[in-house]
């Protein structure tokens, strides 16, 4: 619906913007002072001011819009200077907290030892009840790592501001069931009889999942403003921008190279056990960073 | 809270230029709660102070443009079908952060200056203004 007082305001934004660049950040800002003056004008001509002296109002209570428009066309159009990325970092350096760092060594020597008491239990070296097993795997590996996420999304760094304690927890929590899950799943693996345990850990595993998901998702930045600068100076070429057919030839390569472990892995497992199987995922590891290597950094042939 | 900005007379200029260094800071404020568009922002600020302290609007539209470039606020076009379609910024993380920091800036500020302008004791008098 448009009214003469809308109408008016058109005009005079059109004045207020002559001569500024068209360029898209100024015609985005004009659409946003025009949908802000649209609904000031309503206000003003409901209460009875005459549709030429509301739009006239509505402009002159915004101030300097052509100041604005200036501002806005000018830091669009700067040229983007050289940045000394190195120079920015080493100014804005932040140290890792020395508390940070000691609680880390801690809970990472944790996770070390539970490491180390699951293998020689798993090799058969040290006889450990199955409870004794899922518990180090809970308190030993899930937990700690759990803390270490949370702990270490919640410090400020060089180029990150710290996370917000609220959803660095849930992102430690996330890494955690999904630890947990594991935990009682691998049980399962070993008892068969452990349905419960299996059925457990995989619950645990999807809830996880879906936390993690969801974190994600709505996860917004957090790189302080100068990576900003010096991101969006950064020319990084690489063959793939170039060459998007190399870019889906990797892909279809990396589909094919896990189709053929998944497959070798299971073959293997039927053949000659688990103790080996595992091998074949292993080669295809190293085959896709020799692939990675080769696709992505590798030498032109042009 | 200091009686000298409900007389706009002789103290606003020092009182909005010192304001003014905090624009940024104040408009994260607002979008800590919830997403809003400008006029929204616009309309919180003045209605926050009781019209004490105004930002003028296109300033604010400004500010938008480098909180969005700095990545300390996303910005959205909403789907109103009724009137104008808005645009609405979100805070991010950064914002968050950045925001937090400041209070712990002016909180600092505030207390080494109540010391050395010595406003517990000292009146304010018609003279000073």
């Amino acid at each position: 619906m448009m009214t003469t007082a809308d109408s008016h305001l058109h005009r005079l934004l059109d004045e207020a913007f002559a001569g500024i660049p068209v360029t898209p950040d100024t015609q985005d800002l004009k659409e946003e002072l025009r949908s802000s003056l649209v609904a000031r004008v309503a206000e003003l001509t409901a209460q009875g001011v005459p549709d030429a002296e509301a739009a006239r109002r509505a402009i002159d209570e915004l101030g300097d819009v052509r100041a604005a428009a200036l501002e806005t066309a000018q830091t669009q159009g700067a040229k983007r200077e050289k940045v000394d990325v190195v120079a920015l970092a080493l100014a804005n350096k932040v140290k890792p907290k020395p508390a940070f760092v000691l609680r880390t060594v801690a809970l990472s020597a944790i996770v070390a030892i539970a490491a180390t008491v699951l293998v020689l239990a798993f090799t058969g070296v040290w006889d450990l009840a199955d409870g004794a097993m899922v518990a180090v795997g809970l308190l030993g590996i899930a937990l700690p790592v759990g803390l270490i996420v949370a702990d270490s999304l919640g410090q400020e760094t060089t180029s990150n501001y710290p996370m917000p304690r609220k959803r660095a927890s849930l992102y430690g929590l996330a890494v955690g069931a999904i630890l947990a899950g594991a935990s009682f799943v691998t049980w399962f693996g070993f008892e068969t009889d452990q349905l419960w345990a299996g059925i457990l850990g995989v619950v645990v595993i999807v809830l996880g999942v879906l936390l993690a998901t969801y974190v994600g998702a709505t996860q917004t930045n957090r790189h302080k403003p100068w990576t900003k600068a010096a991101a969006a100076n950064y020319q990084f070429h690489n063959k793939w921008e170039e060459n998007p057919q190399e870019a889906a030839r990797y892909g279809m390569y990396s589909g094919a190279l896990w189709l053929l472990a998944i497959g070798a892995f299971v073959a293997l497992s039927l053949i000659v056990g688990f103790a080996w199987s595992w091998i074949a995922f292993l080669v295809a590891v190293l085959v896709q960073m020799v692939m990675t290597a080769r696709m992505l950094f590798g030498e032109d042939k042009h | 809270m200091n009686n000298s900005l409900t007389e706009p007379s002789a103290s606003e200029p020092l009182g909005s230029d010192v304001l003014r260094g905090h624009t940024d800071a104040i408009v994260l404020t607002v979008l800590l709660r919830q997403d809003r568009y400008g006029y929204e922002i616009f309309k919180a600020i003045g209605d926050a102070t009781g019209g004490e302290y105004e930002i003028k609007e296109a300033t604010l539209y400004a500010t938008f443009r480098r909180l969005v470039r700095d990545g300390l606020v996303e910005a959205y076009w909403g789907d109103e079908t009724q009137g104008g379609r808005r645009k609405y910024y979100a805070i991010t993380d950064a914002g968050r952060a950045y925001q937090a920091q400041a209070v712990r800036d002016w909180r600092a500020a505030q207390r080494i200056l109540t010391t050395l302008l010595d406003t517990k004791t000292a009146p304010i008098s018609k003279e000073q203004r």
